[in-house]
This record gives C-alpha cells, structure tokens and sequence, in this order.
C-alpha cells in the first residue's frame, strides 16, 4: 500500500459478489466469483486482458445479467433490486459512447436527470466540474468534437454527478494525458476519504500499487488472489507488484517470449 | 521480420498494389458468413428466418411474375425503352446511394484506420470497398428484380443468356457507383465526412421533394402529363436508350441477348465490363491520395460550433428546480439529436413532404378517387396523412432504441426502468409522427375547405390510430435494435423496416377500414361518435399495449 494511514473499514460490504458467475455460450467468462469491497475502499482489479475484468463490471453494472451467483451493491441486489443498486453507483467505460449532438454541458445535464439529481443541485455542480476538469472551454460545445481524453473526463464528470457510494471505472487512465490521470488518482483518493468506494480495473501496475488499499488479482475469470499490494508481493516472494502479478497469471519469465521472438524470425 | 511479409514499396506503385484486394474480399466474404452462421445459436436462428423468408418472398415474385407474364410477354424490342428507363432509374439510385455509402464504408467505417496503417496500398482498400458496395447492390437488385427477370426470360425461352443479362446490368452499374464515390471523394478532400453526409442527405432530399413535386403538380387531372422530357417515363426511356449512352449499350445488350444474338450481346456486354471495370480501377487509382487526405481530415477533432449558452441558461432558470422526468429528459434529448442531425432529418422530412405534395395538388387526393363520395371528406385526408404518419414513425419512432447505439449503457447503468425509456421514444415518435399527420390533414382541410368540426375529428381520429402507430413502431424497435452501427440513420435493418411498414399497412389499413363501415349504409355526422370510431380506439391501445410490452421486455434484457 502507499503511504497513506490505514483505511478503517466498516462491517458492511459496499460491493459483494457471491459465487457470481457469467458463461457466454461456451465460455466461462466469471467463475464463481466471491469478493467483498468495504466503504470507502478503493479496490484495483487486476488480470490479463481476456481475464474477464471488464465482465464482472458490466455484471456489477447491470449491463450483463449474471448465469448464476449474486451481487450486491450496498446492499441492493443488481438483479432482485436493480434500479436501487444503479442509484448508489457510478460507472465509467473503458471507451465511453456518448451522445455525439450533445453539447457537454448537456450531457452532464441528462446524466444528472437520469439519476434524479434535482435541477438546482444539477446547476450548482455542472459548472464547477466542467472546470475541475479543465472543460470549461468547451462546455458549449458539441461532443463530437472532444478528443479522447475529454470524453473520458466528461464522463467521468457524468458518473460524479450523483454523488455515487460506488464509482466503477474501467481503465480510466486510457485516454487521459499525465495531468489529467495525476487528477484522476487526486479526485479518487478524495472520494474514498470521503467514504466512497472506488472499484478500478486497470493494466498500469503502477496505478494499482500507489493507489489502492486492495487488489484483486483474477486470472481465466477465477479470482486468484485478493490482498493489500503489500501481502500480495510478500505472499508472492516477489520484489514489485508486476513481478507478483505476472507470477501469478502465469506470464513470469522469459519463456513466454520464446515462441514469440521465433515467430518474429 | 521476414522480408517476404513486408510490403515492398515498388510494387505498391504499379499494378501490384491491387494484389490484396482479393485477399480483403475474402476476409469480407469470411466476416458475412460469421455474422450468419458462427455468432451463436440466436444469431443462426435469425439467419435461418431471413434465409426462409428471402426465398419465400423471391419464390412468391417469381410465381407471380410468371403469372402476369404467361398472359403474354412483350417483345423484347418493344421493352427497349422502357427497359432503358428502368437502368436509367437504377443508375440514379446507385449514384445516390453510392454518397451514403461511400461516407459510411469509407470514412466512418471502423475498419478503415486499420487497414490504412498497413502497408496495403490505399487503392487496394478502395477497389475492395467498391467491390463490396457493388455485391451489396447487386445482391438487393437480384432480390428486388431477380423474380421478374427470371420469370421473363424463362417466357421468352432465353434462361440461358440470364448470365449475359447479369453481367451487363452489374457492369451498368459499376460506372454511376464509380461517379459517385469519386464525387465523395473529392469532396470529403474539402469538407469533413459528416458535413458531406449531412449536406447529400439534405441534397438528395432537396432533390427527390422537387422531382416529385414537378411530377405531381404538371399531372393533368385525367392522367396525363405535360412533364418535361427528362421527368416523363417515355420521354426518360427515349433518352436512356440514346446509342451513345451506357444505359442504351446496356439495354441494347439485354434485347440481344434475349433474342439470341449472342455476338452483338456479348460485344456490347464486353463493352459495358470495360467501362465499369475501368471507372472503378480509374476511380480507385486516381482517388486514393485524395481518399487518404480525407480521411485524415475527417478524423482530426474539429473545433465544433459553440451553441448559445445563454439559451440553455434561460430555459433552465425556468420552472420548478426538483428532478426533471426521466422520460423527459430522454425525449429532450432526442430531440435535440434529431434536430442537429441533418441526415436524420432528411430522411425523416422526405416522405412526408412527398405526401404533402400530394395533398396540397388540387385532384391529388384519394378523396377525389371515383367511389369514394360516400366517405365523409376528413376521411381520405386522414388516410393519406396516416401513411405519411407511417413513414415519420418508421424514421423516429422505430429508430428510437437502436439510435441509442452503443450509448444505450448510460441508460441502462442509470436507475431508469425499461418503460421509462420506451415512454420517452413513444412520446418523440408520437410528436413526431401525429403532428406531421394533424398538420398535413388541417392544410388539406382549408385547401379542401372542409368545416372546423371535420377537421378536428378527423385529426383526432388520427391522432388516435397514429397512437396505436408508433408504439408499435416503438415496441418493434426495440426488439432487434442495431446498436453497433456508425450511421444512426442504420441502426435499424432493411428487414426489420420493411417488417413495420408491412406491418403499419395492415393496421391502417384495418383503421380506416373500421372507420369506413359506418358509412356504408349513412351518413353520421362528422362529430359523432361511431362503433367504427370504437374499434379503431381499442385496435390502437390493444396493438400498442402488446408492442410496448414487447419491447420492455426485450429491451429490459438486452446485455451489453
């Protein structure tokens, strides 16, 4: 863990996922997977690309219906009490579609509708956000003509608006400059201060180990390890979380590089 | 890396560079029979419907063809110019089309960065996008006209030159598909691909409204025409079939070849293969830096036009400053996406204007058509704005939850229950849809110069049916909505369009039906109330309810 104090964790769950498991015809894509993620804990979730990362959020997400197994978000079921768990959550894709005729300043406006925020709380917050994002330049004007970057932050604004207890966030950093992901690490850390829980997939190690109070580590859609960066390089033996993390997939050592650097030849 | 599978500059400048289109028709032709045949079981099951009903639909046409077609078939030599007429017609349609789908395969399409950053040469991927876009309408034409070509030359015992007929018409087609993506490309070179598509759409709107509209207000109320040459269909065949036009060697070619005269078909077929095969090769040679350059200028990020903010500051100061609706809010946005979308929106404006056309011409009118005289006089107007009704539906409503697109996981990640969303497209498709339909039947009613209580009830006889309308439209959108598309204007398939107007007609047609019996043995008042206009209510809420149904129910289990 980074050298923040220690998070005190609360007895009840934020997120919980019990058993929950996905198969896409053939493919088992989640298996059986069983976590808890306190308030105000911001989670990593880590793992291969085709892991099944991106799965278990758009199952926690609503996006996907689970084949069997639960998941709960403080306390709502995702599947039981859908719309409930939806309110107390927040979700930012890997490469966020939005509405391209929209200026974004509209867009916040009806992501904020879509959760209820009421029309004066929509007015006291839109502005500030679209300027604590450096957005403000171009509030007016259509999405359509955002770079990447802005459309990851824009939606990032568009998943804060609600004030959500869980905020899940799919690769943020893709897309975003080194000053942008430096105020995405700033605006995570202050939310899970504030007790929001923060659950992030991501490929940069390095994001994971400053950041999280936590890291789950899953591997062929099985969760094969959950601890603080920390137990995880000790129980590992190794020296980096990357070193842990690769020994744990399976991907250590030279010897995936082989065929490889043959094929190449 | 071995240099065998490194792309050597040298051939990339000669005739070399066109070595991969073969390569990229297959992986074309290999993706097609994946969508279909490997994308999982619910996948092959759709595929097995759409393969059932093509060949019911092309079995049935055939039949029927043959039908008419044995009472006599014409004389090839006397179909000549018509025959020149319809290539003519298809040659407007493909160079039309040709825009569209030149700015979507070539500009929008996802692929295209791809298959830029590899050392194939930009020609290559161009005659290969070409190639498909001829498949593509080649494979329409064949279901469209295939029965009846079938049909007749089976009448005239000339099957076997059906090959010969079909390379012609394909080669026709080549050279207004080649005119038309050079004409795209040359202007993506100036203008980015989403202005140009915006701006075709508003043109060929432009265009097919002002046609049509010359073509109905010179009709002459006993059917005649005083159209201009070029707008009458005999006067279109004359010109078509001229000697030294493509459509004439085209034309000529397919008489040929149906009377047997195996040298000349075939010459003039060799002749019409040259020219297509030469104005796509022209077309992709000459075009591909100018295809490059547009398409890095497409992707760059523009500046985008900054909207008042004033405005949308004032209209939020107003009313009350609780949470808006959800639905509302839906709608509003809708809204604001139609309004900015010109491509949308001509495709929504067109057939509604044709039938304003149609109604604001004296004599036009259904009404008018002998054997109606008993209906009251709101009713034909009323009918005629129903199908223009049918067709706003089709472009909003039935488009609603596909046009959501890949962006549908912002509603269905927010707290917003699957009616909440169908209510918001229902209520956009129905402002939509009824207010064209009221507007074009209180026009039609001061032309007519009909009584305020005809026209009342009869735009609210309409607004009832155009009720029952778009919630089927709504409901059956959501069924199989196209999320993946890069053109909002596709994000419903042909089948699934065709299906709703299908559908509509048969509701409509059941409407006005129900409205029409009263009248068989009197004459109500135009205010009362009848057991027609009872029917008419519980079609509508019955056919509604079940399509609403329908489409929460899929849309609540749609995964992403």
């Amino acid at each position: 863990m980074s050298g923040a104090a220690p998070v005190q964790l609360r007895p009840e769950p934020a997120i919980r996922l019990r058993g929950l498991t996905k198969l896409f015809a053939d493919r088992l894509a989640v298996d059986s997977m069983t976590l808890e993620v306190a308030a105000g804990e911001l989670f990593g979730f880590l793992g291969p690309n085709g892991a099944g990362k991106t799965t278990t959020i758009r199952l926690l997400t609503g996006l996907l219906r689970p084949s069997s197994g639960s998941a709960e978000l403080c306390g709502h079921d995702v599947v039981a009490d859908p719309l409930r768990a939806r309110a107390v959550a927040g979700y930012v894709p890997d490469h966020p579609a939005l509405y391209e005729k929209l200026t974004g300043r509209e867009m916040l406006a009806l992501a904020a509708d879509l959760y209820g925020v009421s029309r004066s709380v929509q007015a006291a917050r839109i502005d500030p956000l679209l300027g604590a994002f450096g957005l403000d330049g171009h509030a007016d004007r259509l999405v359509q003509s955002y770079s990447r970057g802005m459309r990851q932050k824009l939606a990032l604004g568009a998943a804060l608006l609600h004030d959500p207890q869980v905020l899940f966030l799919d690769e943020p950093t893709v897309g975003l400059d080194p000053a942008g992901a430096r105020q995405l690490k700033d605006v995570l850390r202050g939310l899970c201060r504030e007790g929001r829980t923060v659950f992030l997939s991501t490929h940069v190690l390095e994001v994971a180990e400053l950041l999280c109070d936590r890291v789950g580590v899953v591997h062929h859609g099985r969760l094969v390890a959950v601890e603080t960066p920390d137990e995880l390089r000790h129980a590992v033996g190794a020296g980096t979380l990357e070193e842990a993390f690769l020994r744990l997939t399976g991907a250590d050592g030279d010897s995936d590089l082989r065929p490889l650097l043959r094929a190449l030849e | 890396m071995s240099a065998a599978t490194v792309a050597d500059p040298g051939r990339l400048a000669a005739w070399g560079g066109y070595r991969p289109v073969a390569r990229l028709l297959r992986s074309r032709l290999r993706m097609g029979a994946n969508a279909c045949l490997r994308a999982g079981p619910e996948q092959r099951g759709w595929t097995l419907i759409l393969a059932t009903l093509v060949l019911a639909w092309w079995l049935g046409a055939h039949q029927l063809a043959g039908t008419l077609l044995a009472r006599g078939a014409p004389e090839p030599g006397a179909l000549r110019p018509a025959l020149a007429a319809g290539l003519a017609t298809l040659c407007g349609v493909v160079a039309v089309t040709s825009i569209s789908f030149a700015i979507s395969g070539l500009y929008l399409a996802r692929d295209t960065e791809m298959l830029l950053v590899t050392p194939l040469a930009p020609r290559a991927v161009l005659l290969a996008k070409l190639c498909v876009q001829l498949a593509t309408g080649v494979g329409m034409a064949a279901l469209l006209g295939g029965p009846w070509l079938v049909a007749y030359l089976s009448e005239r015992g000339a099957l076997a030159a059906l090959p010969l007929v079909a390379v012609a018409i394909v080669a026709l087609a080549a050279l207004p598909l080649a005119a038309g993506t050079a004409v795209t490309i040359a202007t993506v070179r100036i203008m980015p691909a989403r202005r140009v598509r915006d701006a075709a759409a508003l043109l060929v709107t432009g265009t097919v409204f002002a046609v049509t509209a010359v073509n109905v207000v010179l009709r002459t109320p006993e059917g005649g025409s005083t159209t201009p040459l070029a707008l009458d269909a005999p006067g279109r065949g004359r010109l078509a079939d001229l000697a030294w036009l493509p459509t004439g060697w085209a034309s000529r070619a397919v008489v040929a070849a149906v009377r047997g005269e195996v040298v000349p078909a075939a010459l003039l077929t060799l002749l019409l293969v040259a020219a297509g095969a030469g104005a796509l090769l022209l077309v992709s040679r000459l075009g591909e830096a100018a295809f490059v350059a547009g398409h890095q200028r497409s992707a760059e990020a523009g500046a985008g036009r900054r909207r008042s903010r004033a405005a949308g500051r004032h209209r939020r100061g107003r009313g009350a400053s609780g949470p808006r609706p959800v639905w509302l809010s839906i709608a509003r946005k809708d809204l604001r996406e139609l309004r900015r979308d010109a491509s949308q929106l001509g495709q929504l404006v067109l057939p509604v204007a044709l039938f304003a056309v149609y109604i604001a011409v004296p004599g036009q009118a259904p009404g008018a058509a002998p054997g109606a005289a008993r209906l009251p006089q709101w009713f034909s107007l009323a009918l005629t704005a129903g199908f223009a009704s049918l067709f706003a539906a089709s472009g909003v409503a039935l488009r609603g939850v596909g046009a959501e697109g890949r962006r549908l996981w912002l509603l269905r990640t927010a707290p917003v229950h699957s009616g909440e969303v169908l209510l918001a497209k229902f209520a956009v498709g129905l402002t939509v849809a009824a207010g064209l339909g009221v507007a074009l039947v209180v026009a039609g009613g001061l032309r007519e110069g009909l009584g305020a209580t005809d026209i009342v009830f009869g735009a609210a006889r309409l607004t009832v049916i155009v009720g029952g309308l778009v919630a089927l439209a709504t409901g059956l959108g959501a069924v199989r909505p196209r999320l993946d598309w890069t053109d909002p204007r596709r994000s419903i398939g042909v089948g699934q369009s065709l299906g709703f107007l299908g559908l509509g007609s048969v509701y409509l047609a059941l409407c006005f039906t129900m409205l029409a019996l009263p009248y068989v043995h009197a004459a109500p008042a135009p205010a009362a109330l009848t057991l027609g206009d009872a029917g008419v209510v519980a079609l509508a809420v019955c056919t509604g309810w079940a399509a609403l149904r329908a489409g929460i129910a899929r849309l609540r289990s749609i995964e992403l």
